[in-house]
């Protein structure tokens, strides 16, 4: 009996993973296209909503995209990690990917990617935000110059500090130092938010330091690290993520690590609980860093003609715009930022202008990078 | 007979065979070796080297501050909460397990209602017990919104030894209690009447009667309890916030993030060999016991 049990369950997933592999045989007119991208990531639901004071009709933009090109069937699975999405691209075949540009950076070095056949993107070409291309997207010059062809930016977002501008004033400043120093003070106990995550927390403390975000350098690993541990010691940061969001609007936080996207969020939930949202402030510092999400075509995609279509409808005005209401991220289309709030699009912490951008940094990955920049976040987990 | 008995072992010998004695020797594999840039498999006691050596970490204990190599750090820390979280699991799960045990004994009856209270959450899967405490005990809560009608808190539950270890005992409980019923149970009652008819008050029944009988019971709920909670990750990884390395913890990274097999293999190994040798302490401890305590068996 027992002996039964035990075999029920390998079958059983052995049978779940067959599945979609049935499915994929039995193909009648509609061809599926295979997307990949995080969670909670693509505007999904029918709702009004109203960011900044304007009120934006959303729907479902998948189901949009399928009533656009009957042709096409959308297979819509999510991620919640990188490196997750990377060890599924082996066992499974995706026409469009949305990874972050350190992956993509990794991708393309391991020759997995394809290149984009622009003239199917008429929409990237007209509506992208000249703005993209000076982004540096990697140490290295040659995929920095090519990524654009294997990849589009679907949202960007940076990270800042967002804080309490009835506690701590306003922070006019974008110098790292003044920027951060707040986390690191000993008056707010209890009170600073850090994002659980491995490549914020050390970032921070090497831009705080006036250090590059992929430093190798023995001596300001060593400081950062440092840095990171007496803060765990004598502020006592609460560290989550999403729960942090709601610490800031119920004034238990007054200033943490965030995300461009984060710091919206909390400002729309201030707004529903009645309160003055521009209590919570957002300043990104010089130096910083900025991520961007980019669509790609895996080499293993078996539908290329439909993930160019999908690639290009995310670009469409009216399909952008709603994306960027729901993320909440900053976006690349150009029209967009016509229709979105100006208070949002003129502000640099969000869309930072041309100065700003070019000293910003991506996370770049690699092996040497991993490594020490594991060990040190092992050593101050243990601390 | 005895033949056909042996045959009807056969699977699950090789479901041992498959599923521990190879993952087992895999394990031992990795440990010893690592990939050169060429790609190509070389012999390496780096593993074990990066286990007892690398960077030091202050330990304080007590008032007392030492540095210890990062992963002895992290090996003691997990022991010292296994072994508190043992004790407590002892403290709360004897009394339980004697209370059942009198139950069932005396009136042959109602003891199997608690028992199902006590294994019906068991049902459920760990992570969803665990998430569970996390809904219960965030900071807006329900057990600090309880106390907000008094005023009190929001106390910080979460991310800290409290949390890790209140989801511990709670996880292991039930670990602890079976076995000590089980035996508990099995006392026969002319015993107890025996001893109080010698003139022995309840408190001396109970110390000198039925704890030692018990030991068994006692040593195998220990054995089921601090080991899973020496090695549990799901746990401080929940209940702690991802910023708790326990030793469990620390080889998952290994494996899942540091991408490093040797030094995680190394470490599991390490923990093997300690979990090994601890059992066969309980085991020494246990057998002289079953030789003596014929009513026991």
């Amino acid at each position: 009996m027992k002996k039964q049990v035990k075999w029920l369950g390998p079958l059983l997933a052995a049978a779940i993973l067959l599945l979609p592999l049935a499915g994929c045989q039995s193909s009648g007119k509609r061809q599926k296209v295979y997307v990949y991208n995080w969670g909670e990531y693509i505007s999904d639901s029918d709702d009004s909503f109203t960011f900044y004071g304007q009120t934006y009709q959303l729907s479902d933009v998948r189901k949009d995209f399928e009533a656009a090109y009957p042709q096409y069937q959308l297979e819509y699975q999510t991620f919640d990690d990188n490196e997750k999405m990377y060890a599924k691209l082996d066992t499974q075949s995706y026409d469009v990917i949305i990874p972050s540009e350190y992956m993509v950076t990794r991708l393309i070095r391991e020759d997995k990617l394809q290149k984009l056949d622009y003239s199917q993107l008429t929409n990237v070409e007209q509506y992208m935000d000249p703005r993209l291309k000076e982004i540096r997207y990697s140490e290295d010059d040659t995929i920095n110059q090519e990524i654009l062809d294997y990849a589009v930016p679907y949202f960007y977002c940076t990270v800042g500090l967002i804080y309490n501008q009835e506690v701590l004033g306003t922070i006019d400043s974008t110098d790292p130092q003044d920027v951060w120093s707040v986390l690191f003070d000993q008056t707010y106990n209890g009170q600073i938010g850090m994002y659980n995550s491995m490549r914020e927390s050390i970032g921070v403390a090497l831009n705080y330091l006036g250090y590059s975000l992929n430093s190798v350098d023995a001596d300001q690993l060593e400081a950062a690290k440092t840095l990171l541990i007496k803060q765990r010691k004598e502020v006592q940061p609460i560290v989550g993520v999403d729960e942090l969001k709601d610490k800031y609007v119920s004034g238990e936080l007054v200033a943490g690590v965030a995300w461009s996207g984060d710091h919206t969020v909390v400002q729309q939930r201030l707004e529903a609980a009645g309160e003055d949202p521009d209590v919570m402030q957002y300043v990104l510092p010089e130096g910083s860093n900025i991520s961007v999400d980019m669509m790609c075509i895996p080499k293993n995609a078996q539908n290329v003609e439909g993930a160019l279509a999908f690639i290009n409808y995310m670009y469409d005005t009216e399909v952008a715009l709603k994306n960027a209401v729901y993320v909440g991220y900053s976006s690349p289309q150009t029209e967009v930022l016509k229709q979105l709030p100006e208070v949002l699009t003129s502000n640099v912490n969000y869309y930072p202008d041309e100065t700003l951008l070019k000293t910003l940094e991506v996370y770049e990955s690699t092996d040497e990078i991993d490594k020490k920049y594991d060990e040190i976040w092992q050593v101050y987990l243990a601390n | 007979m005895n033949k056909s008995l042996r045959r009807l072992s056969f699977p699950y010998l090789l479901w041992i065979l498959i599923f521990t004695v190879v993952p087992l020797l895999l394990v031992a594999f990795f440990a010893l070796t690592a990939y050169d840039s060429n790609g190509s498999l070389y012999f390496t006691l780096d593993g074990f080297k990066n286990v007892f050596g690398g960077d030091t970490v202050a330990f304080s204990f007590l008032g007392l501050s030492v540095q210890l190599p990062l992963y002895i750090n992290v090996f003691i820390r997990s022991l010292l909460i296994a072994m508190v979280c043992t004790l407590l699991c002892l403290l709360l799960g004897y009394p339980a397990a004697w209370i059942m045990a009198k139950m069932e004994i005396e009136h042959r009856r109602g003891s199997n209602i608690l028992l199902f209270l006590l294994v019906m959450p068991m049902w459920m899967n760990a992570l969803l017990r665990t998430y569970a405490w996390l809904a219960l005990l965030e900071p807006k809560g329900i057990v600090n919104n309880f106390l907000g009608l008094f005023g009190l808190g929001p106390v910080q539950f979460l991310y800290n030894d409290f949390g890790i270890g209140l989801g511990m005992v709670y996880n292991y409980l039930p670990f602890m209690v079976l076995p000590i019923y089980s035996v508990l149970v099995k006392i026969s009652p002319s015993l107890l009447e025996a001893a109080a008819d010698l003139g022995a008050d309840p408190r001396r029944v109970m110390l000198k009667v039925v704890l030692p009988m018990s030991r068994p019971g006692i040593l195998s709920g220990i054995n089921m309890v601090l080991m899973p909670a020496m090695t549990t990750f799901l746990i401080p990884d929940l209940l702690g916030g991802g910023r708790y390395l326990l030793i469990g913890n620390a080889i998952e990274r290994q494996y899942m993030v540091s991408r490093d097999y040797t030094t995680g293999s190394a470490l599991s190994i390490v923990l093997l060999i300690f979990v090994l040798l601890s059992m066969q302490i309980v085991a020494r401890n246990t057998d002289p016991d079953a030789d003596e305590g014929g009513l026991v068996a």
